[in-house]
């Protein structure tokens, strides 16, 4: 009888050490994560228009502000979309060393609106939860 | 009687003589040869192959543990070696004997080896669940812990849409295993500790050889300090 108790014994404390699951669910704490839902790798310094051509022409500038942790990995892409005219994408160029890209729009008229959307991609072009959507009116 | 009847007599005479007084030997190979014992003419009890005896008939009684006793008249003839060659047959009660014993050890067996092999194999198959279990979940922990170190988007969705469920999924398995390994084992146990007092609880037979008390009693033995019987007494050790 003592036997058989000390075994149900031993046989709760094995069950009982039985390994649980891992919560994929709560696995979303990585801003790498395409499902990141939290503060983006990037952020808008300041959006300035600015005349050129002789003051002929005028662009819109975005200062855009990336933070160190993306900069530490190499192959990301910025694109950029603005909706005034349909389909323009801008692809900045990216200077891993310096914590600012500039984006240029070129074809402004002083006193519209510009609405953009920036999207960042990492690796093979996954899209990462990060965008950007900023607008702004082209004054001086 | 006639004359020629007459004239017979001293050659029968002769010849009677001479078969009363002549010797012949006898060689005795009984099976087993271990532990046969006879009784010669009712008087004495030997276990020596070899005999010289008076020319004539004489009463043998054979015996040997477990065996039958063979009673039996071999005539000696004068000048001559006999062979007699016998096998004991082995008596019907010890043969039941050893047929119960059998059974008895058999079932002793039965009742402690069956269930201690299950639980031993039910106690590997658990132990290497548990090794298994543990693994599975050291990969799922390691793939779960290297989420944060991921910096790519693509092996991040790939750990967590793929990797991860796979590992899950297989420590579930394992867990299933183990659970029914522990659950086998602990069966096995029970099995065992009943199989063994069941085991405890079989009787073994016990055996007297009745034909050696039978045999003792026939010889009557002279000793030294004058007469006595020869008794024989079977102690059966456990």
């Amino acid at each position: 009888m003592k036997s058989n108790v000390l075994f149900l014994l031993a046989c709760a404390a094995i069950l009982g050490c039985r390994k649980h699951d891992v919560d994929i669910a709560s696995l979303n704490t990585s801003r790498f994560d395409p499902d990141w839902v939290g503060p983006s790798f990037m952020r808008i310094d300041s959006i300035r228009t600015v005349p050129y051509a002789s003051g002929a022409l005028h662009r819109q500038q975005i200062h855009l502000h990336l933070d160190e942790e993306l900069r530490n990995v190499q192959d990301y892409v910025i694109r950029v979309i603005e909706y005034t005219v349909p389909d323009t994408t801008i692809y900045p160029a990216v200077d891993p060393a310096q914590p600012t890209v500039v984006i240029l729009n070129y074809l402004v008229q002083l006193g519209e609106e510009y609405c953009y959307d920036i999207d960042l991609r990492i690796g093979s072009g996954i899209l990462l939860n990060h965008r950007l959507s900023p607008c702004a009116v082209a004054e001086l | 009687m006639n004359l020629r009847d007459l004239s017979l007599l001293p050659i029968l005479l002769f010849a009677s003589i001479t078969v009363g007084q002549g010797k012949g030997e006898i060689k005795l190979h009984v099976s087993p040869h271990n532990g046969v014992e006879y009784v010669l003419d009712g008087k004495e009890r030997l276990s020596n192959r070899g005999l010289v005896l008076p020319a004539g008939d004489h009463r043998f009684v054979f015996w040997a543990p477990d065996r039958k006793m063979l009673d039996t008249t071999l005539t000696i003839v004068a000048d001559t070696t006999i062979l007699f060659y016998k096998v004991l047959p082995i008596t019907d009660a010890y043969r039941a004997y050893k047929v119960e014993q059998k059974r008895a050890v058999q079932g002793r067996f039965f009742y402690r080896a069956i269930p201690l092999v299950l639980t031993a194999t039910a106690g590997v198959f658990a132990w290497n669940s548990n090794k298994k279990d543990r693994e599975t979940y050291d990969a799922l922990v390691a793939a779960g812990d290297s989420y944060n170190s991921l910096r790519v988007p693509l092996a991040i969705t790939g750990l967590k849409d793929q990797v991860l469920p796979s590992l899950q999924a297989d420590l579930d398995a394992a867990n299933r295993r183990l659970t029914m390994a522990v659950a086998l084992a602990g069966v096995g146990v029970v099995a065992t500790i009943l199989g063994f007092i069941k085991a405890g609880r079989i009787v073994e037979p016990t055996y007297e050889d009745k034909g050696k008390v039978e045999f003792d009693g026939l010889v009557w033995m002279p000793s030294r300090n004058g007469s006595s019987i020869q008794l024989g007494m079977h102690i059966p050790i456990r």
